[in-house]
């Protein structure tokens, strides 16, 4: 199944979180590099997927990332948990009142943990 | 609640998907001749709902530019629609029908939706209960008010390109949105050699004027309106799950469609005149593989010539699947 259709701008990602919160269903919003996806990543998105009430992704990018946004914005997307995501490069919109959770500082570690890795394998 | 005046249909594209709501939308504007329709679709599909007599406007949505889209946007807030039905069910096409601030905007049941979000810009949803594409449409548009429902494909009367024989061909469009879905090219050219040594037919292959494949002697690279010419004049079609296969199914055209990782009780020829053959083993995946699917393969050419003689001797189609 194609899901780079969840891929929205910045302000269609607003849209849908307004249109949440007029269902009463206020959207929870996750902000963080994914560079790249890895599993905990998955883990971590499941962990705060509510039911019946939508996630979405705001894709934020570290100085020097590994990989281009539009492809961690790909690689997010085709998580089943995801409803939504957009790639704010130039820094996540004002979203008053919503849920807003940041993992740029976690994703800064597992960023630099998995070259770690790569390193001492290769 | 009050009869609909200013009616906005959003189905963006692709071609087979857009000849499936062709039902539905004659049916609401039928159901509602006093109601102004329009439909915005994407600028390359635009052809197909030229001249239809069921829709008052067509918008076209360039979607590759962002002022494409912004006049679009802008000419959906101008019209006032007060009722829009979204029958793509995609974030992309909800937010299309969000963008025109209709009173009610309808759509799938969000469980029924590829992508969930969707239903947050619905007012009410249809929860369709029919197995094929063209059936649920019609569901969704009787929910918004089409109380007859009309089973009818009008489409533009296309005009020759290129080259095709003078007399009787099988057309034969072997590319499909995803590889997955197509049989393997060179099965084409010996079906071709088989229809011409014992039906004296020549086969014509429609692809997109770029498509860089080498499809033998009859390659026909046309776009929607030279395909929709070569379609009519045909004596019978070959095709996959895609868009060219849809439209022949809609001209009423006899043919045999090979099947694979897409059900055909869901996603196959309309009406009935064209005979799908899935192998026994096909398993529905649609999920977009890059590769032809071993199912697709498993349809030998001879299974395909073999049901495509009889069709045009004119016999009527005896079953609908085979092992």
């Amino acid at each position: 199944m194609d899901t780079r259709g969840k891929i929205v701008t910045p302000a269609e990602a607003l849209e849908v979180i307004a249109r949440a919160k007029d269902r009463g269903a206020s959207a929870t919003v996750v902000t963080g590099y994914f560079d790249p996806l890895l599993a905990s990543h998955a883990r971590r998105l499941e962990e705060i997927a509510t039911r019946g009430r939508p996630l979405v992704v705001m894709v934020t990018s570290p100085p020097d990332p590994l990989l281009a946004a539009r492809a961690r914005a790909e690689l997010v997307a085709a998580l089943s948990v995801v409803d939504a995501v957009a790639i704010a490069e130039g820094g996540v919109p004002d979203l008053a009142g919503v849920e807003v959770i940041h993992e740029e500082q976690t994703d800064r570690e597992r960023t630099r943990e998995l070259i770690q890795l790569v390193k001492s394998k290769s | 609640m009050r009869a609909a005046r200013r009616i906005l249909v959003v189905r963006l594209g692709a071609m087979g998907d857009i000849i499936h709501a062709l039902p539905a939308v004659a049916s609401l504007k039928h159901s509602l001749p006093e109601a102004r329709l329009s439909w915005i679709v994407e600028s390359r599909w635009a052809l197909l709902l030229a001249g239809n007599p069921y829709v008052d406007e067509v918008i076209e949505l360039d979607r590759g530019r962002l002022r494409g889209w912004m006049e679009a946007a802008r000419r959906l807030r101008e019209a006032r629609f007060d009722l829009a039905v979204d029958f793509q069910g995609l974030l992309k096409s909800a937010l299309v029908a969000s963008a025109a601030r209709a009173d009610r905007v309808l759509g799938f049941e969000p469980s029924q939706l590829r992508e969930r979000a969707a239903g947050l810009f619905y007012s009410g949803y249809a929860l369709a209960r029919a197995a094929h594409v063209v059936d649920r449409n019609l569901e969704l548009a009787a929910m918004a008010g089409a109380h007859s429902l009309l089973r009818r494909f009008p489409l533009p009367e296309g005009a020759p390109e290129g080259e095709l024989p003078q007399g009787p061909f099988v057309l034969a469009s072997p590319l499909a949105g995803w590889e997955g879905k197509q049989w393997p090219l060179d099965h084409y050219k010996l079906l071709a050699q088989r229809l011409e040594r014992e039906l004296g037919l020549p086969l014509v292959i429609n692809g997109p004027p770029r498509a860089q494949y080498d499809l033998g002697p009859h390659y026909h690279a046309s776009s929607i309106a030279g395909l929709i010419h070569a379609t009519r004049r045909a004596a019978a079609v070959v095709g996959v799950d895609s868009g060219p296969l849809h439209l022949a199914a809609a001209l009423g055209k006899p043919g045999v469609a090979v099947y694979g990782p897409t059900d055909p009780a869901r996603n196959g020829p309309y009406g009935g005149t064209i005979t799908v053959l899935r192998s026994a083993e096909a398993a529905t995946s649609y999920q977009r593989r890059g590769r032809v699917e071993d199912s697709m393969r498993r349809i030998s050419v001879d299974a395909v010539f073999e049901a495509l003689a009889p069709r045009l001797a004119g016999k009527p189609q005896t079953s609908l699947c085979s092992g």
